[in-house]
């Protein structure tokens, strides 16, 4: 079989077939756009401390470092990540309703 | 050709032990100093396992000589290296291209936010460059240039194919949504659903990150023959290569494609879905299939493994690919460009 007849000939064996038995579990979809909700989601920043690592080849002592770090600067941090949030939010609820606004202009 | 040594600075916005720019920065940096150019190679940041590569603020601190020239490899949000704009030296953009944020919004808010601010900020760099190229015409193309730079690959560490048996799919790449191992997965689940039930996917390529990948995991677990590997060597990848059976890319987004033209240095049947720029990598050598039906990538794989006539014409084809993209070829690409600003 030629490179350019492959194709053709998937799709035909394929059609042939029972429909196919798909896997469940993770699914990628692109974000075409964020609705209001994932955004307010979004706005509230929550630090995990289990992402702060080290990719050296021996870094375990180095993450163990870095995440007592960030446990004793969680004050400081935590204050700046209220303030972002407080931020956030007021921004997005000046938004939701700039867009309850428009929709009711658009309505009359 | 000119006989005046240039010296050139590469300016990276980030260095990596496996990135396909970091190599391409430290292949470039080979054949400059066999042209015996000189200059440096700089980064914004540096993964402390990749080796080469120095510092942005040793450049910024140190500027190059007025006639020095400025290679910007250009494949993520850097905000550091607009000093390096303000410089007076003259600049090429090489873009690597940046992956769509949109792939990456729901699964690392920091990458996304680094490839949404690296694609708005990618033509206005390139704006401030005397020249702006492209790895391939795909990436030239989206910043208004015809210059394509093609990637300096040295092949040469990859053996022939000696296929395993039972079977092994190949793919090596990011492990990130936009690379769709997903889908992979499925197609892969189909495939040996129906043809071979021990045939083993191999997937290498570093995690996104560690959730990532659990979920990557989780799906594969519920195939079975899934295997997952990072951070191999030269030798080790050579041999997944080598025992590969066929080689499955449904990435969504590729600049180039590198682990394409790798694929067919080993000898080995690339099934692949035409995004971006992998088309014009591949030529006429893969079998690009654009249709989501997992069913379709399952039979299509199991053609190229199976039927030996259609695996000796790609194999053939891909031989002529790898030809195409000869480093000799591209370093005359690359001198020219440097040459000519």
């Amino acid at each position: 079989m030629k490179p350019e007849e492959a194709l053709e000939e998937a799709r035909r064996r394929a059609a042939a077939q029972d429909g196919a038995q798909d896997v469940e579990g993770l699914t990628i979809e692109p974000t075409e756009r964020v609705a209001l909700e994932q955004m307010i989601e979004w706005a509230v920043a929550e630090p995990d401390r289990d992402k702060v690592r080290s990719t050296r080849t021996l870094g375990a002592p180095i993450t163990a470092l870095k995440r007592g770090v960030v446990h004793l600067t969680r004050q400081q941090t935590g204050d700046l990540l209220a303030q972002q949030a407080r931020f956030n939010l007021h921004l997005l609820t000046r938004v939701a309703e700039l867009e309850e606004r428009l929709k009711r202009l658009e309505d009359k | 050709m000119g006989q005046t040594p240039l010296n050139v600075w590469q300016v990276l916005s980030g260095a990596g032990p496996v990135d396909a720019v970091s190599r391409q920065a430290l292949a470039f940096r080979e054949r400059f100093r066999a042209w015996g150019w000189g200059g440096g190679d700089v980064a914004a940041s540096i993964d402390p396992r990749a080796k080469g590569f120095e510092p942005l603020r040793a450049m910024t601190a140190h500027p190059p000589a007025p006639d020095d020239v400025l290679l910007i490899h250009y494949s993520a949000y850097a905000p550091r290296l607009r000093d390096v704009l303000d410089l007076p030296n003259r600049k090429l953009l090489l873009s690597h291209n940046v992956t769509p944020a949109r792939w990456l919004w729901d699964h690392d808010a920091t990458t996304a936010l680094h490839c949404e601010l690296g694609r708005r900020q990618l033509p206005d760099y390139a704006a401030r460059c005397d020249l702006a190229a492209g790895v391939s015409s795909y990436n030239a193309a989206e910043l208004g240039s015809d210059v394509v730079i093609p990637p300096l690959l040295d092949l040469a560490w990859l053996r022939g194919s000696a296929p395993a048996n039972p079977p092994e799919v190949l793919f090596v790449g990011r492990m990130a949504p936009h690379k769709r191992q997903d889908e992979a997965i499925r197609a892969f689940a189909l495939y040996r659903r129906r043809h071979a039930p021990d045939a083993r996917l191999v997937l290498v390529g570093e995690p996104l990150n560690a959730g990532y990948l659990t979920a990557l995991r989780a799906l594969a677990d519920r195939v079975g023959g899934v295997v997952f590997e990072h951070s191999l060597s030269p030798a080790q990848l050579a041999q997944r290569y080598a025992s590969a059976s066929a080689f499955l890319c449904l990435s969504e987004h590729e600049g180039f494609c590198i682990p394409l033209l790798e694929a067919f240095a080993a000898g080995v049947p690339v099934v692949a879905r035409p995004a971006g720029g992998l088309p014009e990598t591949a030529g006429d050598a893969a079998l690009l299939v654009p249709d989501r039906d997992p069913a379709v990538v399952a039979e299509l794989l199991a053609l190229a493994i199976a039927d030996a006539g259609l695996r000796a014409e790609l194999v053939s084809r891909g031989r002529a690919r790898v030809e195409h993209y000869a480093p000799e070829r591209a370093a005359v690409a690359l001198r020219d460009a440097l040459e000519a600003l």
